[in-house]
């Protein structure tokens, strides 16, 4: 069977290489302080769980 | 006695931050309620029987009566929930997530008459992509010429039509995964049984590396230019973030399109052309806010603590009480 890639896997990036911009992990520790490391931003990146949270995992 | 209830994935920034912010600048106590974190952690009660207090278990280990609330800000309720090990079968563990849901969200559907921020119901609709364009197009925004289809002769056709170039994207999202829109030609587009897969939006391309990221609380609007020249710059590395004072007329709109959603916030992409038109891309009901503090310092954060402070105090008023 041929195998297919839809069209939303042409798109995919990973977040892996991807880091915050210093400007962005400074700002963290002055606002959140020593509960940053515990702290995230849903779906990995600033705003890479904007959408399409209500489909995740059902 | 807690008032507002943060309803969001464990250790959120966004609601660790408005918290701090609504008890530091309005002595405003939040509960944060990890909703991906129901399982095993007990405290969730709804009972139509005398006895039982009507419980959310909050992120620290304790409880918050849904009884006392006045203010709920629904910001996230999937994600990959936490099911204890013990429980094997796959199946179940689906079981075990529906329901830990259902429960929540019934507990506060049934027992909780204050405000949202936003309805849960008009939160998933408004999330639609289909939707969000008419809506904003029939309230006069620029809107990109867009086809959603998985029929290859339209695809092409609508491909064609645009000279041979378009932006593809999907209509949601993945937790975790970015799914970055990206430019498709004519020629890659050769595959009908790929095509036929899934709908999938295609866009004509708005030019230019202007962004627009546009926070509406209420009746506030505060907007921020990212400059980028990626095509879509969420996990751009050069993008530059500034504070943006947006004309009257589009803050307008944006608030509009906000009400006829059945929202009471919402985050908005907009692209800018080059002869400075601005053009609607998307809504994020939910949308991340923060990072446009983080990178610009504009003080969103304290601003979103006071909208919902703003919005407590009308919810108390005698006026907005039933009865």
């Amino acid at each position: 069977m041929k195998a297919l890639s839809p069209m939303s896997a042409r798109f995919t990036r990973s977040h892996e290489g991807y880091s915050h911009p210093p400007k962005l992990d400074a700002w963290e520790q002055t606002v959140v302080g020593p509960e940053s490391a515990r702290i995230a931003w849903p779906g990995g990146s600033i705003s890479g769980c904007d959408d399409g949270w209500d489909d995740c995992d059902e | 006695m807690t008032r507002v209830a943060i309803v969001t994935l464990a250790g959120d920034l966004h609601a660790y931050v408005i918290r701090k912010h609504l008890r530091e600048a309005h002595d405003i106590d939040a509960a944060i309620i990890a909703s991906d974190a129901l399982s095993a952690a007990g405290g969730l009660t709804w009972a139509n029987v005398d006895g039982p207090e009507h419980t959310l278990p909050t992120e620290d280990g304790g409880t918050v009566s849904v009884g006392d609330l006045d203010l709920v800000w629904w910001r996230r309720c999937h994600g990959r929930p936490t099911v204890p090990d013990a429980v094997t079968d796959p199946q179940l563990r689906k079981l075990v997530v529906k329901d830990n849901r259902a429960a929540l969200r019934g507990a506060l559907l049934a027992g909780f008459s204050g405000t949202w921020i936003s309805d849960p119901y008009a939160t998933e609709r408004a999330q639609n992509k289909l939707l969000q364009l008419s809506v904003a197009r029939s309230l006069g925004l620029t809107v990109p010429r867009t086809l959603v289809s998985s029929d290859p002769g339209d695809v092409r056709d609508f491909t064609r039509a645009l000279g041979g170039t378009v932006i593809a994207k999907t209509l949601t999202g993945l937790l975790g995964t970015s799914l970055q829109a990206g430019r498709v030609t004519l020629d890659s587009l050769d595959d009908d049984a790929e095509i036929a897969v899934a709908a999938t939006v295609y866009q004509e391309e708005v030019p230019g590396t202007d962004h627009l990221r546009v926070m509406v609380f209420g009746d506030h609007v505060h907007a921020a230019r990212i400059s980028s020249a990626e095509l879509d710059w969420r996990l751009a590395n050069d993008m530059v973030v500034e504070p943006l004072l947006l004309d009257d007329r589009l803050a307008e709109s944006l608030r509009a399109v906000t009400r006829r959603l059945g929202l009471r916030m919402g985050v908005f992409d907009l692209k800018v052309r080059p002869d400075g038109h601005p053009v609607f891309l998307e809504v994020n009901p939910q949308g991340q806010f923060l990072f446009v503090e983080g990178m610009s310092d504009m003080p969103l954060g304290a601003a979103f603590a006071r909208f919902v402070a703003e919005e407590l105090a009308v919810s108390r008023t005698p006026a907005a009480l039933p009865g």
